[in-house]
């Protein structure tokens, strides 16, 4: 743990000094007031990233066939349903929806974290992205007992602008200046998704179709984002 | 024993690492603290959306959680970007399968339907929509034509104009 932190402060160090530096540290401290342009420009980036990701998942079930290979056993999921005592009986649909429901969960929490690592300039995936991602995102509410308080000041202390005051990355929501984080929809002003600038992105979209085909027979494999307005 | 018991608690490591993998860039690592906390994550996902569906099964007097009950509760606890493609899903899953579906269905008939979007056509309906008249689950056509349409378009702004999004957000304020 020692040696993890030390690592990820002078990674952290690293980050602020390249392409996202902290504007304004001292004086947008605690006030929240407004978020510096440079986090701006990263959320409207993460936010782009993840409609792209909901889009993208609502065409792949769209050309879904094969309803009886999932990602997940049934058998587990129902078993974690009845662990509460209070559930008596579960439909067989039940499961079902939760062994897709469980991919869109895992899929969501994984790129929000990743996104946390590339801030960080980091290439292996950590439990202080996943902390990150948790308080960012507000429907990740009741996960915040999963990741350890230290690991949720990890995160603050990549941050200089907000170290000094609150232990989030971003202002909570309520606060005026704040963006509604946890709830990623489409702008109904716009309406049209764009490509993202980061090139890797659209090779994670094509491994992402080469895996889908994998996983649904191949139904839906052919189809591209770059077709996409 | 224990041990076992222990395991059973969450999904199986591998298939969480794979379904990750297909998100991240070909370099990416994973840490092992990482696989293991977003295992949690997972039933704890699992354990939060199904005390809310079952919540709902018993406030209405009923014994058996449906899928419709956990998409009410996604729903309610703000993951509308979930319930909307699941509804689809469940939807398609019903239809491909065929008639161990209408039996299950039938199984059901206690459970009310519930309207999952509201009704921005009622009177244009797709070709097929005979086809999904069974009753249990009153999904309507116009909506799942209106959302595919929607999706090819990428016009999706249309789409969220027709509901308000945050209308059965349970607020916890932090």
């Amino acid at each position: 743990m020692e040696t993890n932190n030390q690592q990820q402060q002078q990674q952290g160090a690293q980050a602020q000094s390249g392409p996202y530096p902290v504007a304004g540290a001292g004086g947008s401290a605690g006030a929240g007031a407004g978020a510096p342009p440079p986090f701006q420009h990263l959320l409207q980036q993460q936010q782009q990233q993840l409609q792209m990701f909901w889009s993208y998942q609502r065409q792949e079930i769209e050309h879904v066939n094969d309803f009886k290979n999932h990602q997940l056993p049934l058998a587990r999921i129902k078993k974690i349903m009845k662990a509460d005592e209070d559930v008596r009986m579960i439909s067989a649909e039940a499961p079902i929806l939760f062994a897709k429901a469980c991919e869109l969960f895992i899929l969501e929490l994984t790129i929000r974290s990743w996104l946390h690592a590339e801030e960080n300039k980091r290439r292996t995936l950590q439990k202080n992205d996943i902390a990150a991602a948790i308080t960012r995102t507000d429907i990740f509410d009741f996960l915040v007992d999963i990741v350890p308080r230290d690991e949720i000041k990890d995160d603050a202390a990549l941050v200089g602008a907000t170290a000094s005051g609150v232990p989030y990355y971003y202002p909570p929501i309520g606060q005026p200046a704040g963006m509604m984080i946890g709830r990623p929809a489409v702008d109904p002003a716009t309406g049209v998704y764009v490509q993202p600038p980061s090139q890797a992105w659209q090779s994670v979209w094509q491994s992402a179709a080469e895996d889908a085909s994998y996983g649904t027979g191949g139904a839906g494999a052919q189809r591209s984002l770059d077709g996409q307005s | 024993m224990a041990g076992v018991r222990e395991q059973d608690q969450y999904m199986p490591i591998a298939n969480v690492i794979r379904i990750m993998r297909r998100i991240l860039p070909a370099h990416a690592k994973i840490s092992d603290d990482a696989k293991e906390t977003i295992q949690e994550c997972v039933s704890e996902y699992i354990s939060f959306i199904t005390a809310e569906a079952n919540e709902r099964c018993q406030r209405e007097q009923r014994k058996t959680v449906t899928a419709e009950d956990v998409l009410w509760a996604m729903e309610k606890l703000g993951f509308d970007n979930y319930a909307h493609p699941l509804s689809l899903y469940l939807h398609r899953y019903r239809k491909t399968e065929g008639e161990p579906a209408s039996a299950r269905r039938a199984s059901a008939s206690a459970s009310p339907s519930m309207q999952m979007h509201p009704r921005t056509h009622p009177h244009s309906h797709p070709p097929n929509y005979s086809h999904h008249g069974f009753g249990m689950f009153d999904f309507d056509p116009s909506s799942q034509g209106f959302y595919r349409d929607d999706a090819s378009s990428s016009g999706s702004g249309g789409f969220v104009a027709s509901f308000d999004p945050y209308a059965n957000i349970k607020r916890d304020p932090l």
